[in-house]
């Protein structure tokens, strides 16, 4: 199994590497688009030298390089990423999640992922009075300053804290005697790996708290935003009949 | 001296301090809140800029990354800030991110509306904040700030400025009003009191002594008003004396025994005292105005001017005027005038004192002392003055006078017969006819008695002259005497001896001269009366000899005693070449009688006409007849003398051109001799008349040329021919002498005039020949011939003719 692994990983890297160098010519008089994102692990890593991966990056950039469109991507915070789209200064941000004020200036892709919000906590600490969403309100909880698990809970009335990054937030829930870090689950694992404070912490899923799924999020007022939609959602299909995509989750989980 | 407080020193002085402070202040206090108004907006923006600045950054990043809390944040904490109202973060879509604001921290009080009135400024501030990586470019801070808070803040600043401003010059002319007050105001008040006491009060302490400028005046004050005080007391005295003076001279002028004037230097009468009105017989108000020349006889208002100009303050002018006054009358003053200076302007007074009675005694002495008063002649003492006069006079002219001393013959017989009164009328009409006969300019006087004297001060040029002169009016007054005198029915016989003295003569004073005469007068006396003497024998012969040649004269012509003579004048070899007609008279007592004895005498009596004529008839006959018998060729003219007063003779031409005829004597053989003093006073008739003889051939020579005034005037104007150097020239005459280069001249001016020139009186070869050798050609004179009767001057010419044939 642990061979099977490798050599999937070694025959979806080689797959990237080539069907890079092979489209690459066509990516060079192909069209290539510009994108926005932040770092949000393991959906979107942002790395030390300014390059981008995660699972998101990799999904996207499969899937338009299948239909031979290249991706660049640059960073920006959040908050302005969203009002560039809105304004339609920014073609599109990976990822974003479906909400209903999104939806007057946002067009969503097929999803590329899915988020599911659970409640970390420490690992040695209670979570029995905890299965609903809303339950937090009897704990003390934090969340990152301006996503959406801080908006969700600020909207469900839950008192809650900002915190700038999942860090902060992990620390908080470890050191700091918070009792719920409200954050995605694959990201704060991501995080708590790369810290090496995965033992530490564990994880409460919500009854009543489903996945909710990535897209890219193309800006209305941008012209191309339709047309790039349908290429990305056929790029998408493609590379998940060629297992691609699994392969790309499988590199990061 | 109680001032009202307002009117003091002090007062004025801190009033003015408070005025000028309050202006200074004013004017300093608004150019310190304008000043302050530019540095509060300066300030204000300064602060608004570095309130912006710290928090720029922090606005950009929540601009950037869309962070509204952070973004509320910061607008919180600039609407912190007390004079911001409205903070705005923008960002760069143009959305708000963040805005607080608040209400106005400061009331609307009076001072926020004063402020807001002189502070108008920028409330609004926006500021651009750069976005990286932004699409729409730019957001901005947007700032409001609160103009009524920095408004009050800054009016209440520029009111409590303004407010200490005004208290701190009301302190500070406080304190000049008690300065000024203290060390000025009351030490002056002090002295003015001072001041009014010393008008009252002697010996009053300084009311000031302290050692600075008050002091020093009222130091300086008190010795000047001491010494005036002084002045002032010797003034007053003074002043009293002098109007004691005043009184005193006004008295005395107005009751002066003297008419006084005061006039101004125009004459103009200005003041006059009572007896001034008396004098003039007017009114004081008529006379006052009217100037003194009016009244004046003697001057005129310039002459009077002239005569005030000449007066000054020192020195009293007298001088003496005739008067005329209202009533008309004449009368002599004498005044006496000064210059007075009075108010600073001249005026001169005049002291007059009518001197009529003192005029008419000063004539009557000057009568009595000088005339004698029964004939009116001078007395002996007038006389005597005017003698010394004239010997002094006389010492120096050299003219010469005569004095005629003379008494009545028989005078005392006719006083002692028919009484003292007969005899005075009788001196008084010897006097009369006496005073007839002398000229103006002598002086007839009488010594008392029948003694009379004449004095002739101006007689004649030289003693024989003015002899003559005395001879001549000697015998008018023996003559005049000689007339018989009716006197109160009595005809009276007199006779009168007169003793004449001529003088200068040296070391002579007048009483010497009077005694002379007087010596002289007895010497007739001796002699027999009814005569002259001179008192110097002499000249009595000389007059004696004068009145025989005069006499004589009368009869020369009728008893034919006068004969011509002829004097040859030759050329140079010798040969005559004319005469000269020369007048001789045989006189039977005293022989052959030159004409320089009788000629001047003829002149003077007038008998020289008929003499001449005589010589003129004798000579063309002499000459028909020598013509009849024969002349030699060499023989020209015979000259011939003409006397002034016979040429000027009306009928002197026509009678002569007559005798031409008669004679039948061509006119080139006559040459008529004239004098330069013929021409004097006659150049012109003498001229008309020499031409007109000269149409008929006459010659004229001009007789003793170089003796008088020798005028070349003559020469060349007059009709001339020949011209006679005098014998004075000649006479020793010697190469290079004096003569010798004046005969030289005259020879060379006659020469270049055409005129043939004659030597007179040349008595020695060696004269001929130094004529001869300064070119004079022909002569007369001893040296060749005498003058000779007409036979043995024919005969001379026949020795010529037989020489020459």
């Amino acid at each position: 199994m642990f061979y099977l692994k490798k050599i999937v990983y070694v025959a979806v890297a080689v797959w990237t590497v080539v069907a890079c160098s092979l489209t690459y010519g066509q990516a060079a008089q192909a069209e290539s688009i510009e994108l926005y994102t932040v770092d949000y692990p393991p959906y979107t890593i942002m790395g030390q030298d300014g390059v981008f991966s995660g699972i998101d990056v990799d999904v996207v950039k499969a899937a338009f390089l299948a239909v031979g469109i290249n991706v660049e991507l640059k960073t920006a915070p959040w908050t302005r990423i969203l009002k560039n789209i809105e304004h339609g200064h920014t073609l599109g941000t990976i990822s974003c999640s479906k909400r209903p004020e999104r939806l007057e200036y946002v067009i969503f892709s097929a999803p590329i992922s899915a988020v599911k919000d659970v409640a970390v906590m420490a690992a040695l600490a209670d979570d029995q009075a905890l299965a609903q969403v809303s339950d937090l309100e009897k704990f003390e909880v934090i969340a990152v300053n301006g996503w959406g698990v801080e908006q969700e809970l600020s909207r469900l009335g839950i008192a809650h804290t900002t915190t700038p990054s999942i860090e902060t937030g992990i620390n908080a829930v470890i050191n700091r005697g918070v009792d719920v870090f409200y954050n995605g689950e694959l990201s704060t694992l991501f995080r708590a790996r790369e810290l090496g404070l995965l033992d530490k912490i564990k994880l409460k899923h919500f009854k009543d708290k489903m996945s909710t799924p990535l897209h890219i999020c193309f800006s209305k007022q941008h012209s191309e935003s339709q047309r790039l939609v349908e290429r990305f959602n056929l790029g998408l299909s493609r590379i998940k009949d060629q297992g691609i995509y699994q392969a790309i989750y499988d590199k990061y989980l | 001296m109680g001032f009202k407080f307002r009117y003091k020193i002090a007062f004025k002085q801190a009033w003015a301090v408070l005025t000028i402070s309050l202006i200074l202040g004013l004017l300093s206090t608004s150019v310190q809140i304008f000043l302050d108004l530019r540095q509060e907006t300066r300030s204000s923006v300064e602060g608004i800029n570095r309130l912006i600045e710290l928090h720029k950054e922090a606005a950009q990043r929540a601009v950037y990354n869309l962070n509204y809390s952070k973004a509320d944040e910061i607008t919180s904490a600039i609407i912190a800030h007390p004079e911001i109202l409205q903070a705005t973060l923008v960002d760069d879509f143009g959305d708000a991110l963040a805005y607080h604001a608040r209400d106005s921290s400061a009331p609307d009080t009076f001072f926020a509306t004063v402020g807001n009135l002189f502070f108008p400024f920028n409330s609004h501030y926006e500021r651009t904040l750069t976005i990286g990586d932004s699409h729409s470019g730019v957001a901005k801070l947007i700032i409001e700030l609160d103009s009524t808070y920095i408004a009050h803040n800054f009016a209440l600043r520029a009111v409590t400025s303004l407010l200490f401003g005004l208290l701190h010059t009301v302190v500070l002319a406080s304190v000049f009003l008690f300065f000024f007050y203290r060390y000025l105001s009351r030490p002056i008040l002090n002295i003015a009191k001072w001041v009014n006491r010393l008008r009252t009060d002697e010996d009053i302490a300084l009311p000031y002594t302290g050692c600075d400028e008050i002091g020093d005046l009222v130091t300086s004050f008190a010795s000047l008003w001491d010494e005036r005080r002084l002045v002032t007391d010797r003034l007053n005295k003074t002043i009293q004396k002098l109007s004691k003076s005043e009184h005193f001279s006004r008295s005395l002028m107005e009751n002066a025994g003297d008419a006084m004037f005061l006039c101004t230097p125009s004459t103009k009468i200005i003041d006059l005292n009572n007896q001034a009105v008396d004098t003039l017989k007017s009114d004081k108000d008529k006379v006052l105005g009217t100037t003194l020349s009016r009244y004046s006889q003697n001057y005129t208002e310039d002459a009077l001017i002239d005569l005030f100009n000449s007066m000054d303050e020192k020195q009293v002018c007298t001088f003496e005027d005739l008067l005329i006054n209202e009533r008309n009358r004449v009368f002599p003053i004498e005044a006496r005038g000064i210059r007075i200076r009075l108010d600073d302007k001249d005026y001169i007074l005049i002291s007059a004192r009518d001197i009529t009675a003192r005029k008419e005694s000063e004539k009557q002495i000057f009568e009595l002392a000088f005339f004698d008063t029964l004939t009116g002649m001078a007395n002996r003492r007038l006389f005597l003055d005017r003698l010394s006069s004239a010997l002094e006079l006389h010492n120096v002219h050299q003219v010469h006078g005569a004095v005629l001393y003379m008494d009545l013959d028989r005078f005392k017989t006719i006083n002692d017969s028919l009484g003292h009164s007969i005899g005075d009328r009788l001196l008084c009409t010897v006097a009369k006819r006496l005073n007839e006969i002398v000229p103006v300019e002598a002086t007839s006087a009488r010594f008392g008695g029948d003694e009379f004297v004449i004095l002739l001060p101006e007689a004649g040029d030289s003693r024989v002259s003015c002899a003559e002169t005395a001879v001549h009016i000697s015998k008018k007054i023996l003559e005049a005497i000689a007339a018989p005198f009716e006197v109160d029915g009595h005809t009276l016989y007199c006779t009168m001896s007169i003793g004449i003295a001529v003088f200068p003569e040296q070391g002579l004073c007048a009483t010497d001269v009077l005694r002379y005469a007087d010596i002289a007068l007895y010497r007739v006396k001796a002699m027999g009366k009814n005569g002259f003497q001179f008192y110097d024998p002499e000249m009595q012969s000389s007059a004696q000899e004068r009145l025989l040649i005069e006499k004589g004269l009368y009869q020369a012509l009728d008893k034919k005693e006068f004969q011509l003579w002829f004097q040859p004048q030759v050329q140079a070899d010798g040969a005559i070449v004319g005469a000269e007609v020369l007048l001789r008279w045989m006189h039977p007592e005293k022989g052959v009688i030159s004409p320089a004895s009788f000629i001047q005498i003829a002149e003077e009596s007038g008998q020289i006409v008929e003499m001449g004529q005589w010589v003129l008839t004798e000579s063309f006959e002499q000459l028909a007849q020598w013509k009849a018998q024969g002349l030699p060729a060499s023989f020209k003219r015979l000259a011939i003398n003409i006397s002034p007063l016979q040429f000027m003779q009306v009928d002197f031409v026509g009678r002569f051109l007559t005798m031409l005829t008669d004679y039948k004597i061509p006119g080139e053989l006559i040459e008529l001799e004239i004098t330069e003093n013929m021409l004097l006073n006659n150049f012109e008739i003498a001229s008309n008349k020499m031409r007109i003889l000269k149409q008929r051939g006459i010659s004229f020579a001009i007789d003793d040329f170089g003796t008088g005034y020798s005028s070349l005037r003559y020469l060349r104007y007059l009709p001339l021919d020949i011209l006679k150097i005098d014998r004075s020239f000649v006479t020793n005459l010697r190469p290079s002498s004096e003569e010798a280069a004046i005969v030289e001249v005259i020879i060379a001016t006659a020469d270049r005039l055409g005129l043939t020139v004659i030597a007179e009186g040349v008595e020695t070869e060696e004269e001929r020949d130094t004529l001869l050798e300064l070119g004079c050609l022909c002569f007369q004179g001893f040296f060749y011939a005498r003058p000779m009767p007409a036979p043995l001057f024919y005969e001379r010419l026949q020795q010529d003719m037989d020489i020459m044939a």
